[in-house]
């Protein structure tokens, strides 16, 4: 049986004969999960899979195929099946390219912890036992917790380039995640959250279930909202979704494909000038971490909006060439598809803390939870309507837990109102790194 | 036949080798194509392989499951012996499996098929995409950006447990989408339209892709010409086939025994109470001819059956797995499912509808006073546990003094499950099933939604202020 290194050289071998170029990626993954339900043991999950990607430049097209099996007949076969679509592609787009040159990437540290492999899997069930057990002991109104879990993974990416070369990194991470459920007589609540360290040890089984679980007892107080507008102070962990989604109309393919909301928008103020977010792939504390891109170029840290202006549009090898603007190392591969997509998004923090920002006026709406942000926000326009939960401060009133609502508005909009950003940052490990954001005025419908 | 059976048999008998009391393989080997068209170009044409296995064993509820993308017998071998060493419960013992030679074959009872979509050349499917730009270019001059997109799927798969059940099957998936953006005075607006067949090729050739199109950009015309949906609780009549997602979201992941088992649903202990009035029957049907959620069998290796959930407003039925059923004690329903070997099956729904009533849409819509005509739903999610559920509204109409008076666009709609089953008021008789794609723990797999027409007396419209 060849190694992949032969099969590869075999391939570019027949792509010669077809006047082509091929390029192979590998990514090897290894995973663990555990949960408990009930104080038993719900799953053990132990995942090994293996996908390779092959893509054929034939004239001007490039043609892509995935396949699981790593065999020299499957791995023929799908460059078989790279090679056709490639032929049926538009052979005049002369922005494709294969990599080539490709640098030995830098070293990131804490990328891979692998260390934690060695770990006994008896101290990694006691971990994901205490994600139900101490919930469920936290308060006598935590009737359930319907999702726990604690999960592991080591992950290798290997890019074989058109001219034989090769490069790999390997990551590690671990996370845990808790969905504790409150109940008083027929109402019912609940709170998620969830943590990605890449050391399990560095995960605070404590803090995690105590935030989930208080989250779930607070709501259930819950009352209806008034229908109206309100300033919202937006907590940090949900701030990162809606930053994550402003993010995405930067992606150059958006723009290429007229799906950008800010394809014009380059240099024009869309939030004032305090709101700066950074592309930063090499914070190794956060999950989207890489030294390279999925095409095989170098990592770099990206200023994407500084002084409320967006700066430049996220790249790869096609989109910069075809746009004539720098290729900042964005590619991803999704679905077997090359795609343009952030690292870890940084949004600076300033120094309001969020008691502060909460009595900036009369009464401000604290959104704690966000909701159907997949189905709920148009993103070829912008609007939104949205289901949320959190809680009403009112001055020289106790804050009050309130739910069932949904707020409405367009992401461009809402971001010209932005008024605040407080100094507390999401400590979730999630690749966006977010603090609270405060809106000037947004529009809500409650059930009074 | 994937994997020989005597591989078969030597995997699950590795995987029992610890004590386990149930030991399972699923095998799978799929091929999916996406062809897309866009600016009026040839944009994408990818094919992936996907290539597995899954290995389950359990210890009472207990559950192992295994993955592995190598399927020598060395690479299952070694995946179950991972399975029988993963936790140690009771004392090893040896079990033999002698499963059938032949598996059973299943793949004849749903779908014929015609010719594999690797069969079918691609150039002609380009071609189909391209000739729905052009068609929606010429439809309408403000029409600025056109997205036509094929998906096609084929899953192999071979189930066997240690009791007794070995069988094969063969799913196809034919998908073709729309996504049609228009511009006008400023506003820019985007509407997607789709067909689904689980039967062979010639649903390329039964396509009409006139009414692809017209459905498309006229769906883009009415909302350019839309204003935002106004707010606040009032009657929502949600119109058939996709409108059924409603009760999909806001009652069926609470009737699965996933949610059901562990009493994280508010339909828990339930069963032949009231939930709803009694003009209100679901069902989840895995028998339904050609329907999405269609199978022969289950990806547990069990036999689809139609599960009648609520009848008459009682609570008669939850979905149940093999898991669900051993820690329930049901009866399983044949609703085992999960996107693919990566995924350990648990209860899932299959064509899940609401059942005709006598009521007329027409009628619905004068008797209203004032509210929403829900026409085309969007996607959705719900928490089992609170049973609080939010789906978007692509298409609907504000409604005064028994007339449609214009469109709106922005709705959401919120609510909770048990209570909104409760204000299900009046069912027409115009049932119609539309196909869609549900995600939950077992990740990703189609499944239909259904309903003729219904009046919710009262529901939280999220519009603008």
């Amino acid at each position: 049986m060849k190694s992949l290194e032969e099969t590869f050289d075999h391939l570019r071998q027949v792509a010669t004969n077809h006047q082509a170029q091929v390029e192979v990626s590998v990514q090897q993954r290894e995973s663990l999960s555990l949960s408990f339900q009930l104080q038993k043991l719900k799953k053990y999950g132990s995942d090994r899979t293996q996908l390779a990607t092959v893509r054929v430049l034939c004239g001007g097209s490039l043609g892509q195929s995935t396949t699981e099996d790593l065999s020299e007949s499957a791995l023929q076969q799908c460059f078989e099946d790279a090679l056709a679509a490639a032929k049926l592609l538009d052979q005049r787009d002369l922005n494709n390219s294969l990599s080539v040159g490709l640098q030995a990437p830098p070293k990131i540290d804490q990328l891979y912890t692998g260390d934690f492999k060695k770990i006994e899997i008896s101290e990694k069930m006691k971990l994901a036992q205490e994600l139900e057990s101490l919930a469920l002991g936290y308060n006598q109104k935590i009737s359930n917790v319907p999702h726990s879990g604690y999960s592991e993974f080591f992950s290798e990416y290997t890019l074989f380039s058109a001219n034989g070369e090769k490069v790999t990194y390997v990551s590690s991470g671990a996370s845990a995640y808790t969905m504790a459920l409150a109940k008083s007589g027929d109402v019912s609540k609940d709170g998620y959250k969830s943590v990605f360290r890449r050391d399990p040890r560095q995960i605070n089984v404590n803090k995690l279930v105590t935030e989930s679980c208080e989250l779930a007892l607070k709501m259930l107080d819950a009352k209806p909202l008034e229908t109206g507008k309100y300033p919202i102070l937006v907590m940090n962990e949900a701030a990162a979704d809606l930053v994550s989604v402003l993010v995405s109309h930067l992606s150059a393919k958006a723009v290429d494909e007229k799906n950008s909301l800010l394809k014009d928008k380059l240099g024009e103020k869309i939030a004032p000038n305090f709101f700066e977010v950074i592309d930063d792939p090499f914070r190794a504390d956060l999950m989207g971490c890489r030294p390279f891109d999925a095409e095989g170029t170098g990592s770099q840290r990206t200023v994407l909006i500084a002084g409320g202006k967006p700066q430049c549009f996220l790249t790869n090898r096609y989109y910069s060439k075809k746009m004539s603007i720098p290729n900042t190392g964005h590619a991803v591969l999704s679905s077997g598809e090359i795609s343009v997509s952030p690292t870890n998004l940084i949004v600076s923090p300033q120094t309001n803390t969020r008691e502060e920002l909460l009595v900036k006026y009369p009464r401000v709406l604290f959104l704690t939870d966000i909701g159907a942000i997949g189905s709920g926000l148009n993103q070829r326009t912008g609007d939104f309507s949205l289901p949320a939960s959190g809680f009403l401060y009112s001055r020289g009133e106790a804050p009050k837990a309130v739910d069932q609502f949904v707020i409405s508005g367009n992401l461009l909009e809402l971001f010209q109102q932005l008024e605040g950003l407080s100094n507390k940052v999401n400590d979730d490990g999630n690749s966006v790194q977010c603090p609270d954001l405060l809106f000037k005025e947004i529009s809500v419908a409650g059930l009074c | 036949m994937i994997v020989p059976v005597l591989v078969v048999n030597r995997t699950l008998e590795k995987a029992l080798s610890n004590g386990a009391d149930f030991a399972e393989i699923f095998i799978e080997d799929s091929y999916s194509g996406k062809l897309s068209v866009l600016s009026s170009q040839p944009k994408v044409v990818t094919v992936a392989r996907l290539h597995g296995a899954g290995i389950r064993v359990h210890y009472g509820t207990e559950e192992i499951y295994v993955t592995t993308s190598d399927l020598t017998e060395k690479g299952l071998l070694d995946a179950a012996e991972r399975a029988a060493s993963a936790i140690s419960r009771a004392e090893a013992k040896l079990k033999k499996i002698d499963l059938s030679e032949e598996p059973v074959q299943n793949y004849d009872a749903f779908q014929i098929y015609g010719k594999m979509p690797w069969e079918i050349d691609h150039a002609e499917k380009l071609r189909y995409l391209l000739s729905l730009d052009k068609q929606a270019r010429m439809k309408n001059s403000q029409v600025t950006q056109v997205e036509p997109m094929i998906l096609e799927k084929v899953q192999r798969i071979q189930v066997a447990n240690s009791q007794g059940i070995h069988k094969t099957d063969q799913r196809t998936n034919y998908r073709i989408f729309l996504d049609v953006q228009a511009q006008d005075a400023g506003k820019t607006e985007t509407f997607a339209v789709n067909r689904f067949s689980t039967k062979n090729s010639q649903f390329y050739q039964e396509l009409d892709p006139t009414a692809l199109v017209d459905e498309a950009v006229n769906g883009v015309n009415t909302l350019l010409q839309a204003d935002y949906s106004p707010a606040g609780e009032m009657p929502v009549i949600i119109d058939n086939g996709f409108g059924g997602v409603i009760f999909h979201e806001a009652c069926g992941h609470g009737l699965e025994t996933t949610s059901v088992a562990p009493k994280a649903s508010v339909f828990t202990g339930k069963l032949g109470e009231r939930v709803g009035e009694s003009c209100l029957t679901a069902i989840d049907d895995g028998t339904v001819d050609g329907g999405w959620g269609s199978l022969s069998i289950d990806d547990e290796g069990n036999t689809t059956q139609k599960t009648v959930l609520i009848e008459n407003g009682i609570l008669k039925s939850y979905m149940v797995d093999q898991l669900g059923a051993k820690k329930t004690g049901y009866s399983i329903t044949g609703s085992g499912r999960r996107q693919s070997y990566k995924f350990a099956p648990t209860s899932r729904m299959r064509n899940t509808f609401i059942a005709p009533g006598t009521d007329k849409l027409e009628n619905m819509i004068s008797d209203l006073d004032y509210g929403i005509y829900a026409k085309t739903m969007g996607g959705g999610s719900v928490s089992p546990g609170t049973g609080e559920f939010n789906f978007s509204v692509k298409e609907a109409y504000l409604v005064e003094n028994g007339k449609t008076v214009k469109p709106v666009k922005g709705a959401t709609l919120i609510g909770k499950g048990i209570e909104t089953l409760g204000r299900i008021t009046k069912v027409a008789d115009n049932l119609k099933l539309s196909a869609g794609t549900c995600g939950s723990v077992s990740g990703m797999i189609p499944a239909a939604v259904g309903q003729p027409a219904i009046l919710v007396s009262k529901i939280l419209v999220g519009g603008r202020v």
